[in-house]
């Protein structure tokens, strides 16, 4: 298979080792290196022609030494010896300047990934930049050639990435892995016009596995679709009433939980759930459970950052927390240990225990309310929990889709809004780590003009 | 500062540019020359290469102490070549001659093209500029007065008030020096210093917490940030907190909202400043594609962009693509009048390039971005201002906003805010999502202070992925009606 990528696993891994026995060599207590390399080919069209084509390739190494219990840390882009050394220096001189820090010590080797499996997550695609643009130019002709009774059509980008990565980790306790990844992703955002104006949305597909992204056909359809529902989109009148949040608008309520049982808000208090763990937080039908191993999986990986693994487990279990996402410095703070969760989240996937219905289901269930559609701007401020945001959707009433809607805000608070889910959609959206159907909240706060 | 820079011959900047770019790579103008010829082919209307080296240093401070510190060394080079809008771009980290001419090989391989023999002569003179000295803020020696800065800003904090719970603080310095040369035989460099320092502070009473944040930045040394300008910084974080603790949430509806002076610019930012980027226009996708010249604002509403003041974080004496710092007037008197341009759109366009060809690194495409964009000063009083609204909003701080350019819908959530009844400021109000259509929003602007300032250095915009440091910036002003959205 033709590789993108201009290295492997083994020479990332000597790049990393080496750069732990330089940083000795200056002087340091102990070390943690990274090398980083990816490299990937963008093709992006419209009108018939490729807009822009662009060759990825790039490359690291960060180097974090310790002074006893004081830590200093360096990034370089190049990865000659006198390169990796100037870094060790640098490093060595801020590790001069900062105060001590023992809780930001690497884990002990014990704690380390050193022989756990690692999932399957590299699959290149083999892709030339020619056949890239042939599947750009194919959605660009797809959207143009569509034909919707009063609408205009128009490409905004019609676009496809290839693209490999790897990265090695190596620490002076002597671990020294690797893994190499895949990632591509298929895209189409379109204009729809009409005579009361122009709106635009965006449908897109990422896998591990080029030839597991939805094809170009379908991405149309989805974006035509969901840019002409928006038309002729009018505000509501102020007022509280239920909201269905569609799968990819939900994934970002996910995100903000995630945030909130995270280990810097949770050991520093700035999170609008303190000391969770143990605590119900959202509905009690609900179950949140993360898996770091699944096959491809866009959050999969056998360690994090620090050489950590993740393990399968439930984050909410009915409602409870049962876990945090916690990496070596805040799972001491907490006095706990590190969940392998320094990088953030492996695969999440949201439950209800009250089992899952169809998007037309949930719409029928909420009789009258708002099907939040797109997230347009606002804040969810993590301490407090406020949560506004401008968005785009639909009016339902009686169960049935009336008119599209636009210029409204919505508001709660996400604690109110997390035990206030009443039902989970089995329209699985995946966005990242994240997967959930579309989420109904009961009695959110409506802002419109009217 | 910028008066030792006036003194020093013309060409300085160039210079050390070259020593920090073009001198450890082993590379010459010669080398340049034939790699552009290699990126020419036949159609070929635009092609450029784009050289940087960038420091950037951070630490950190938390419990008290500066317990985190980093140092980055990125550099690299981009090439691109054009052929009408069809755009192929390729970067390398490795800047050697040998490498430029792989990289010309990859540039050609996207875009199919041949790829010329002939070396083309850098004739064009390099631009010269004042508007920031090319300091080194990650010289040898240069962290330990940041680090008794730092050391300072948690004690300080707590005395301000003792519901003080918590305190942060990230400084990041970076030099981010940057050669260009295009097919035209134009070279230009920059030599650009930055600095942000953001202050974090929670404040807790009666068992409720309260984040508030303040931060400055500039193209200048850590003197500039010592004494009062330190002071006030703290205490704006702190007050934002303590204020927060009592806000209750926000009311929800239209009504007339006054924006104080400062970051709250951002609002024309959003609604004006993105929608007049040209590639929006060459691609007919901007809500203000055709309404040039059309009144979108009540008279006295002067909007600018103006990349070429001094010492500003998002001021640029050259742009990434060679052109010149510049002020651009958006809208005039209320009237829509110019575009922010990139060579590429200008070009396609037959406008002209307006000193706004902005790229996040060597390893992205420049794109038609803003710097300083503000709204200038009017006559009316700050305090007859607010003394005009009954019921109503006052935001002195945002969070940041979004725009859909198709649509001209935007939208930017308060993080200090407080009602108006009867003229008077009273109580405040939890975070708040105002929304609004950017030809629409500003016809409803009736009243301008004279109180203009820019924000703290603090803005930053994001477009197609791509992180820059901008600045926003407006005198208080009054609009008559707004869409606002809180959680009461």
């Amino acid at each position: 298979m033709m590789r993108l990528l201009a290295t492997d696993v083994a020479r990332m891994q000597d790049v990393a080792a080496q750069a732990v026995k330089i940083a000795q060599a200056v002087g340091a207590d102990q070390a943690v290196a990274t090398a980083r390399a990816n490299a990937g080919i963008k093709v992006t069209a419209r009108m018939g022609e490729t807009d822009t084509a662009l060759r990825d390739a790039g490359q690291g190494l960060t180097l974090t030494l310790y002074r006893g219990a004081r830590a200093g840390t360096a990034t370089t882009a190049a990865l000659d010896p006198a390169a990796i050394r100037r870094a060790a220096e640098e490093a060595f001189a801020i590790a001069d300047l900062v105060g001590e820090d023992a809780d930001s010590l690497p884990p002990s080797l014990a704690q380390m990934a050193v022989d756990t499996p690692l999932p399957p997550i590299d699959a290149p695609s083999g892709r030339d930049p020619a056949s890239l643009r042939a599947l750009a130019l194919e959605g660009d002709a797809l959207l143009r050639g569509a034909t919707v009774p009063g609408v205009m059509i128009e490409t905004i980008a019609s676009g496809v990435l290839s693209s490999e990565g790897g990265m090695a980790l190596a620490t002076s306790a002597g671990f020294c892995r690797g893994e190499i990844f895949s990632f591509h992703s298929a895209w189409l955002v379109a204009l729809a016009r009409d005579a009361g104006g122009a709106v635009n949305d965006s449908a897109d597909s990422q896998d591990r596995r080029f030839d597991s992204l939805e094809p170009m056909a379908v991405l149309a359809e989805r974006v035509i679709a969901r840019a002409t529902g928006k038309l002729g989109a009018r505000t509501l009148p102020s007022q509280r009433c239920p909201v269905l949040f569609e799968a990819r608008v939900a994934t970002a309520l996910i995100g903000d939980l995630v945030g909130a049982l995270s280990g810097n808000p949770q050991q520093r208090g700035t999170t609008f759930l303190p000391d969770a763990l143990g605590k119900t937080v959202a509905a009690p039908h609900l179950d949140l459970m993360e898996d770091p191993f699944e096959p491809y999986g866009l959050a999969s990986g056998g360690f994090d950052r620090e050489g950590v693994a993740g393990s399968r487990r439930a984050i909410l279990n009915g409602g409870v927390v049962e876990g945090l996402f916690l990496g070596t410095r805040s799972a001491r703070r907490l006095g706990m240990t590190s969940t392998g969760n320094a990088d953030g989240p492996w695969n999440l996937r949201l439950a209800s225990r009250a089992g899952s219905e169809s998007f037309e289901t949930l719409c029928r269930q909420m009789g009258r309310g708002l099907i939040v559609r797109g997230l347009t701007g606002g804040a969810t401020d993590p301490v407090s929990g406020n949560w506004t945001y401008a968005v785009v959707g639909t009016w339902v009433e009686d169960g049935v889709l009336v008119h599209a809607v636009a210029d409204v805000t919505v508001g709660g608070n996400m604690r109110d809004m997390l035990m206030g889910i009443v039902a989970v959609g089995d329209d699985m959206h995946r966005a990242g780590a994240v997967r959930t159907g579309s989420i109904l909240i009961d009695g959110l706060q409506i802002g419109g003009a009217a | 500062m910028i008066a030792e820079v006036e003194n020093e011959p013309a060409g300085t900047i160039f210079d050390i540019a070259t020593a920090r770019i073009l001198t450890p790579a082993g590379l010459a103008p010669a080398d340049l020359s034939r790699t552009l010829g290699a990126l020419a082919s036949a159609g070929t209307d635009l092609a450029d290469l784009f050289f940087e080296t960038k420091r950037t240093r951070t630490f950190r401070l938390e419990d008290g102490r500066v317990a985190g510190g980093s140092f980055q060394i990125a550099q690299g080079v981009g090439a691109r070549s054009a052929r009408g809008g069809q755009v192929a771009f390729a970067h390398s980290a490795d800047m050697g001659a040998g490498a430029l001419a792989t990289l010309a090989d990859a540039v050609r391989a996207l875009d199919g093209g041949t790829g010329g023999e002939v070396a083309v002569p850098l004739v064009g003179q390099p631009p010269v500029h004042d508007l920031y000295p090319p300091i080194d803020l990650n010289g040898a020696d240069s962290a330990a007065p940041w680090i008794a800065l730092l050391g300072r800003i948690d004690a300080q904090a707590r005395a301000v008030d003792p519901r003080v719970v918590r305190v942060e603080a990230d400084l990041r310095t970076a030099d981010q020096a940057i050669l260009f040369a295009d097919l035209d035989g134009r070279i230009a460099a920059d030599v650009r210093p930055s600095m942000q320092l953001f202050v974090t502070v929670v404040a807790q009473a009666a068992g409720r917490r309260a984040r508030g944040q303040a931060g400055f930045g500039g193209r200048h040394g850590a003197e500039v940030l010592v004494g009062a300008t330190l002071d006030a910084l703290i205490r704006r974080a702190v007050e934002m907190a303590c204020i927060n603790l009592d806000a209750r949430p926000a009311p929800t509806g239209t009504m007339p909202v006054v924006l104080g002076p400062g970051y709250p610019g951002v609002l024309f930012h959003e609604a004006i400043g993105h929608g007049l980027e040209g590639d929006h226009h060459r691609k007919n996708q901007s809500a203000f594609a055709g309404r040039m010249g059309e009144r979108i604002a009540a008279k006295g509403v002067t909007v600018v962009d103006d990349g070429s003041l001094p010492g500003r974080i998002g001021s640029l004496g050259v742009d990434d693509e060679g052109a010149k710092g510049a002020r651009t007037m958006l809208i005039e008197d209320g009237v829509l009048t110019g575009l922010i341009q990139d060579r590429l759109n200008a070009g396609l366009m037959n406008d002209l390039p307006t000193g706004n060809g902005r790229r996040q690194s060597y390893a992205h495409l420049p794109m038609p971005r803003m710097t300083n964009t503000f709204l200038l000063a009017g006559a009316h009083q700050p305090g007859d201002i607010i003394g005009s609204v009954k019921d109503g909003i006052y935001a002195t701080a945002f969070g940041g906003g979004r725009v859909d350019i198709v649509s001209g819908r935007f939208n930017f959530t308060t993080t200090q805010a407080w009602l108006i009844e009867n003229g008077r400021i009273t109580a405040p109000v939890e975070g708040a999502t105002l929304i609004g259509v950017g030809h629409q929003a500003l016809k409803h602007i009736s009243m301008v202070g004279d109180d203009l300032a820019l924000d703290d250095g603090v803005a930053s915009c994001s477009k197609q992925g791509q992180h820059l440091d901008v600045g926003v910036g407006q005198p208080t002003i009054r609009i008559d009606q707004m869409m606002v959205g809180g959680a009461s």
